[in-house]
């Protein structure tokens, strides 16, 4: 009975480190680093209102286009930087079967159309807001910029966090239309909130 | 030598293909407008002159397009050359400011992603060196498809940015063989052709498109013998081109008509 006691201590004892180092693995490090879970997963769908205050549109259409989702905030600075190359990759894949979507993360209806207005929108690109931050959370955005690829299939099979630039966006869409999946790309800091 | 009925039937061969490459977008359709004006009239001319035999060396459209496909072909080995030396691992030149992986290799990107990236970084101050050769090599994916207003818009953007001697050169005689080939203008196409070279003594492909603008547009082979030769001094061709070129000397050496 004793021997039996002390096997099941040692055994719990040898869980409790196990246990330890996961969740220091996982928890303790940084947060920019741990694989987005959604990777591998149907995108969520959600209906978002368009920013322009023209109804409402699916995030992802299920029309067997590849879908980019780009959270952006008018806070951010690197958004800022990043959104010319979004209106690149817009335009220059328009005719080729993808489709770019911006959504708002943590920003009011005013604040982001400025931001649009004053670095320019793509015709083709849908730019919706997300009250209430149900598609940021339905992603597991950890702060913007963040930027999500959505296969022909409606599976999640990419993402880039931080500042991406057409480059490093048009190369990732070319590897999912060769039925590759890129994965996540750490490529810079994000910012989750006004403050940092 | 064909008689002229036989011209006559060719260039209606040649009109019936041009509707097919202007409904299979092959061809944009206000360059199909053109060539079928030009084959039209070449219909009118043959058959005007079926009783007489056509002037020795006078180009026809059939004959000129099939050369300008022979033409197109070794013209894109001899940049394929250019283009090497250009883009070879240089950090100087690699895309650093874009691509945080260093040297760029055009082949690695789609259409789309080069469109996308030349747009939102033509006024960037810190590829200005880089970006004309990604673009000069996203033109020359639309020149060698035959998809000439694409390439053009491209070259023409190279232009406007005071391009490296070079580049100058490899893109001036792109336009130079668009003129021609695209639109017929030989004095024009010449003219091009002549500033490549100005800047350019020694690019091979811009004096070896002058001999074939030379022979098929002007029928001129003894001047076109003359620049085939100065080409064959180059020890930077590969032997298919090498042959190619070869074979064009003696024929215009001979007199014949570029075929």
């Amino acid at each position: 009975m004793t021997r039996l006691v002390r096997w099941g201590a040692w055994a719990v004892a040898v869980f409790a480190v196990a246990l330890s180092v996961v969740l220091a693995s996982r928890f303790g490090g940084d947060p920019n680093l741990v694989e987005s879970p959604l990777i591998g997963r149907p995108a969520p769908a959600i209906d978002l209102p368009r920013l322009d205050g023209a109804g409402s549109e699916a995030l992802t259409a299920g029309d067997g286009s590849i879908v980019v989702v780009n959270f952006f905030a008018s806070w951010c600075l690197e958004c800022r930087t990043e959104h010319a190359d979004l209106v690149a990759i817009a335009e220059g894949f328009r005719d080729s079967g993808v489709r770019v979507v911006q959504v708002a993360f943590q920003d009011d209806v005013t604040a982001a159309n400025r931001f649009l207005d004053e670095l320019g929108r793509s015709p083709s690109t849908l730019y919706l807001d997300d009250p209430g931050g149900r598609a940021a959370i339905a992603f597991g955005v950890f702060g913007v910029p963040e930027t999500y690829f959505v296969d022909p299939d409606g599976i999640v099979v990419g993402k880039i966090q931080g500042e991406a630039n057409a480059l490093l966006l048009g190369q990732t869409i070319d590897a999912i239309r060769r039925g590759e999946d890129p994965g996540q790309q750490v490529v810079g800091d994000v910012q989750s909130s006004p403050d940092g | 030598m064909s008689t002229p009925l036989e011209q006559a039937e060719q260039a209606r061969l040649d009109l019936e293909e041009l509707q097919a490459q202007v409904a299979s977008g092959e061809i944009d359709a206000e360059t199909g407008a053109r060539l079928r004006a030009t084959y039209q009239r070449e219909i009118e001319l043959a058959e005007a002159r079926s009783e007489r035999p056509p002037a020795a060396g006078q180009s026809r459209s059939r004959t000129r397009v099939a050369a300008g496909a022979l033409v197109l072909l070794t013209a894109i080995a001899l940049t394929a050359v250019v283009l090497s030396q250009t883009l070879e691992p240089d950090p100087d030149r690699a895309l650093q400011g874009i691509a945080a992986t260093g040297t760029f290799e055009p082949g690695d990107y789609s259409d789309e992603t080069l469109e996308a990236v030349v747009a939102a970084y033509s006024d960037d101050p810190t590829v200005a060196g880089q970006l004309p050769y990604m673009r000069f090599a996203l033109a020359e994916r639309y020149f060698e498809r035959n998809d000439f207003q694409r390439a053009f818009t491209h070259y023409e953007a190279i232009l406007q940015r005071d391009p490296a001697p070079d580049l100058f050169a490899s893109t001036m005689t792109r336009i130079a063989w668009i003129t021609f080939i695209g639109n017929g203008e030989v004095d024009l196409s010449l003219q091009v052709i002549d500033r490549a070279i100005e800047a350019m003594p020694t690019s091979t492909e811009a004096l070896y498109v002058k001999g074939q603008i030379l022979w098929c547009g002007a029928g001129d082979a003894g001047s076109a013998a003359v620049l085939f030769e100065l080409v064959l001094t180059s020890d930077q061709l590969d032997p298919v081109t090498r042959a190619q070129v070869e074979r064009d000397l003696t024929a215009a050496a001979a007199g014949e008509p570029c075929t």
